[in-house]
């Protein structure tokens, strides 16, 4: 089986709204998923039910062919880790003790922290860089260290699948270059299925296998980055006007939008004499 | 929460339907009671009072008690609803200030040292001690680097709260004699409050409303947080001292005329919550109504309930507010 | 990386960690509580020597003063700390649970319930039932008014918040029965009633001691077993729920572990408020955020409190004997308002 989660015809809401209808969505194994959509128009929600954390109206979520239903909370927190797109931290928490807490779904009453548990904490701190401010409060940090604390906790759950709520948010360039480089290593060298939210569409598209575009409670668009990013993709998904060119470093499609600045190509004057 | 009341249509006739209702309640209070009295005795009386007249008698004692329930009902929800809005905290009330229990510290004091009965005087010792509690409340919880925390006020009300309760009942334990009166005054009462004694306290109510009513639009920005307030422009430290008086205002008068009713000041403002939202002018409003509404019928009910006696009024509140509370609790927040 | 203490045998068949400085810090609490356990037995209206107190616990005949430690002073002493230290881990377990620092067993009802059967008791059955049957009456009115309020809170699962609101309101209308029911009672019983909502361990016996135990031990080792939930919980509720924490049964566990230990405290030493409150905090204030250390900690110091306050009752105000309830406050309010003060910054 090379879909390692597929939705079958589910729908998602709250109270009478419905947010996301009957959806059909395949999530290729091994693969960097990215959703990409206009704001509130479900990404975090489909996310969210996805990790079990908001319950289908209707329709199933399969993890490897097994009806998520079926399996217990704990048993899907060893093979799916979430990071939300809002979290807060706990006061006076330190930043390796929030590491920690990515250990739980694969500690015991007896087995509270052994020796592989100190290794991957270790490990996931490094590799997101907040080794260094292992005793820091987390609430002490920046808005991106505090991120990157966040992601190396779900790293440190070491679950084949992760799903990341726009975490790039709040980091600057360099590091959301480096959250993205991390997400490709793992995906290149352990094989991790990795979704997620992304709203820089020309990053989405240099790391994307496979991408996602929702709109009006379903897929817009699906397929490699070429398939789905295009002018007319734009005009739809996000009532926005743009060019798109290949990026000169990847060769994968990159959009340049027009504004009220730029309404229109500005030709370069030559002054003929 | 989401508010029911969406549009400032629906929020305008909501008002109206409370002010019809407060109306109603009113006359039901007033009229209602062991003595039947007619209609146009109540406008003799207001034109020519008679003090030997019998049925003019009953009628001032029911409109004093009346304008006691009203007076204690709205000052309380409104304080209430001011002191959650400060300290971002829904259980936060009067009482988690050290307010009531300020008050009836000082009260008791002035019952067993001062052997003072008049309540006019006692009136201006519960003032007093509600005011000293929330001074010393304040100055501790805004103490330190971080200036007012709303962590910090809270748990500093608790403690005093706790010690002011403490000296109160050792007070009471020691000296068994005062129970009896003071109990009556610790679950709140609004009977023997001649309209004569009410009349230090209204001016000191009305004008803590009109305060209230003129912050209430930069309250709305206090649940974004300190940082965005100021960053809108608001001079947040003095909008924060602005509400701890007028709370003090409002709750020091309210306790100084019924003792310690203190449930009213923690549910209406969730009950009017439940109506308008977090706009604070429309919840000042609602407050005022529903408060004096409550206060009003929960006074009906305790004078007929089982006579010849009375239940105080602070515990028919308890009782009638409860299921109200606990429907809208059950309505209201689904997700923390 | 701070000092840690790491438990973990080479079999690995557990493992454990610990912070260090925390638990050098609780020993030293324990320690100060002995030491104020054995002043507290010196005192009293015949004065016994500290050192015949030890002797005493080592077996050693120290003659009369048998009787006055045996007696009179252990047991109250006893059942005041076992019920401070009970109210201090109830309202932590309450508090975590919660996430709001005004989280106290007076909130799921444990008090209101018991102050509604016991005063009950003691308005309607004070001579027609013997006063031992109190207890059980208490016990019995804080487990139903807590099942009530747990049921009235349930809604596709419990929210702290709205389980705290419920909590207060069913609180207020206990009260309000609570006080209907003093007013209308004669003044003898109506001062015992408010005796007892005070709180007080006047007269406990080695029978409350022996009732106690088994209850408040058990519930401990339970409440230190919530350690791990509580830390996943404070992540937040989708937090928790992705690394797979069962929250909704985490939080009956504590409800359970709370209503327990808190319950037994009222049934045997009264309505006593504050401890439950601020012994949670002060523990915070001394040790920090580890659950598992907080337990002890709020554990010793809700029972320090508890039985100081008693001991000042007993002695201070001669012949009076203040009731435990009224001096908690008291003593416990100001030391707790100067460790506010005290960190003032950060
Ligand atoms: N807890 C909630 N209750 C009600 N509506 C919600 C809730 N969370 C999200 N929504 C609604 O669901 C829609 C999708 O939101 P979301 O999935 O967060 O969008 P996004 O794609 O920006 O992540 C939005 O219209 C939002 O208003
Ligand atoms: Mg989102």
């Amino acid at each position: 089986m090379n879909d390692m989660l597929r939705t079958d015809s589910l729908t998602l809401g709250f109270k009478d709204r419905i947010v996301i209808d009957e959806l059909d969505l395949d999530i290729p194994k091994g693969k960097v998923t990215i959703l990409v959509g206009a704001n509130g128009c479900g990404k975090s929600t489909l996310l969210r039910s996805i990790a079990r954390l908001l319950k289908p109206k209707s329709g199933t979520i399969q993890l490897d062919g097994v009806d998520m239903g079926q399996l217990s909370t704990k048993e899907i927190a060893k093979r799916l880790a979430v990071l939300p797109q809002s979290t807060e931290s706990p006061e006076g928490i330190t930043v390796s003790q929030l590491v920690k807490q990515g250990r739980y779904p694969h500690q015991t009453l007896l087995k509270q922290w052994s020796v592989e548990d100190e290794k991957i904490v270790k490990e996931a701190m490094i590799s997101t860089g907040v080794f260094e401010m292992a005793d820091r409060p987390v609430t002490s940090l920046s808005g991106g260290q505090r991120q990157r604390v966040w992601i190396a906790m779900t790293l440190a759950q070491r679950t084949e699948t992760l799903l990341l709520d726009e975490p790039t948010t709040f980091l600057d360039v360099a590091h959301q270059i480096e959250i993205l480089d991390l997400c490709h290593t793992l995906n290149e060298v352990e094989g991790k299925t990795i979704v997620i939210v992304l709203h820089d569409l020309n990053l989405a598209a240099r790391y994307a296998h496979h991408m996602v575009a929702l709109k009006n409670k379903t897929i817009y668009a699906q397929g490699s980055p070429e398939e789905v990013v295009t002018t007319d993709m734009m005009k739809q998904v996000f009532a926005l006007d743009c060019e798109v060119i290949e990026d000169p470093i990847t060769l994968t499609p990159m959009t340049i939008p027009y504004s009220k600045k730029a309404a229109r190509r500005v030709e370069k004057k030559v002054f003929a004499l | 929460m989401r508010e029911r009341l969406l549009t400032t249509r629906s929020k305008l006739i909501g008002l109206i339907l409370l002010i019809l209702l407060f109306i109603l309640s009113l006359y039901m209070s007033i009229q209602v009671g062991q003595q039947h009295v007619a209609w146009h005795v109540m406008f003799d009386a207001l034109r020519e009072y008679d003090a030997t007249n019998a049925d003019h008698v009953i009628l001032y004692h029911r409109v004093s008690r009346a304008a006691s329930a009203i007076l204690i009902g709205l000052s309380l929800a409104v304080s209430g609803a001011m002191l959650q809005a400060l300290t971002r905290n829904p259980l936060a009330s009067p009482g988690v200030f050290g307010i009531n229990a300020g008050a009836l510290f000082f009260v008791v004091v002035a019952i067993s040292f001062f052997s003072i009965q008049a309540l006019t005087s006692l009136f201006w010792f519960a003032f007093a001690g509600a005011l000293l509690a929330a001074v010393l409340v304040y100055v501790l919880g805004t103490v330190g680097d971080k200036g007012f925390s709303p962590v910090r006020v809270v748990l500093a009300g608790t403690a005093i709260n706790a010690l002011f309760v403490s000296f109160t009942q050792g007070m009471l334990v020691t000296n068994e004699a005062n129970l009896d009166r003071v109990l009556l005054w610790m679950a709140g009462t609004v009977a023997n409050r001649p309209i004569e004694v009410l009349m230090p306290v209204i001016p000191i109510v009305c004008v803590a409303l009109i305060l209230a009513l003129l912050i209430a639009k930069p309250m709305n920005l206090l649940h974004t947080g300190d940082e965005i307030a100021k960053g809108l422009g608001q001079r947040v430290l003095a909008l924060k001292m602005m509400i701890i008086l007028v709370a003090v205002m409002l709750a020091g008068g309210a306790v100084a005329v019924g003792g310690m009713i203190g449930f009213v000041g923690l549910i209406v403002p969730h009950i009017a919550r439940f109506f308008v939202g977090h706009q604070h002018m429309w919840l000042i409003l609602y407050c005022v109504f529903i408060g004096a509404i409550l206060m009003l019928n929960a006074d009906v009910v305790g004078r007929i309930a089982i006579q010849p006696r009375e239940i105080p009024i602070g515990v028919v509140t308890a009782l009638i507010g409860t299921p109200f509370f606990i429907y809208i609790a059950r309505k209201g927040f689904k997700q923390s | 990386m701070k000092k840690v203490f790491t438990l973990r045998p080479q079999s690995g068949a557990f493992s454990l960690q610990l912070p260090l400085c925390p638990i050098v810090l609780t020993l030293c609490l324990f320690l100060v509580m002995i030491v104020l356990m054995i002043v507290g037995l010196s005192l009293g209206s015949t004065w016994v020597s500290p050192l015949a107190i030890m002797q005493y616990f080592i077996g050693v005949d120290v003659g009369a003063s048998t009787f006055i430690i045996e007696s009179l002073r252990l047991p109250r002493m006893l059942v005041a700390l076992l019920a401070g230290a009970a109210l201090g881990v109830s309202g932590l377990i309450l508090q975590e649970m919660v996430r709001n620092p005004l989280a106290s067993p007076d909130i799921i009802g444990i008090t209101g319930g018991g102050a509604v059967a016991a005063v009950f008791f003691i308005t309607t059955f004070s001579g027609v039932l013997p006063m031992s049957l109190l207890p059980l009456a208490a016990m019995l009115g804080s487990a139903i008014v807590s099942v009530l309020i747990y049921a009235l809170a349930w809604k596709e699962g419990i929210s702290p918040l709205r389980l705290v609101l419920i909590g207060i309101g069913i609180n207020a209308a206990m009260s309000a029965l609570t006080t209907l029911m003093i007013i209308f009672s004669p003044i003898n019983s109506s001062s015992q009633a408010y005796v007892w909502m005070t709180g007080s361990v006047y007269g406990s016996s080695w029978t409350a001691v022996q009732q106690m135990v088994p209850w408040i031990g058990c519930a401990m080792i339970l409440a230190l077993l919530c350690a791990r939930a509580v830390h996943v919980q404070q992540l937040g509720e989708d937090v928790a729920k992705s690394l797979g924490a069962r929250i909704q049964w985490q939080r009956l566990g504590m409800i359970t572990v709370s209503v327990i230990l808190a319950g037994v405290a009222v049934a045997f030493a009264g309505g006593i408020s504050f401890v439950g409150l601020m012994a949670p905090h002060i523990a915070r204030f001394i040790i920090g955020r580890s659950f598992a250390l907080l337990v002890p900690t709020a554990a010793i110091i809700g029972g320090t409190m508890v039985f100081v306050a008693d001991v000042v009752g007993r002695t201070a105000f001669l012949p009076l004997d203040v009731p435990v309830g009224v001096l908690v406050s008291g003593i416990g309010a100001p030391f707790f308002l100067y460790l506010l003060y005290r960190n003032r910054k950060g």
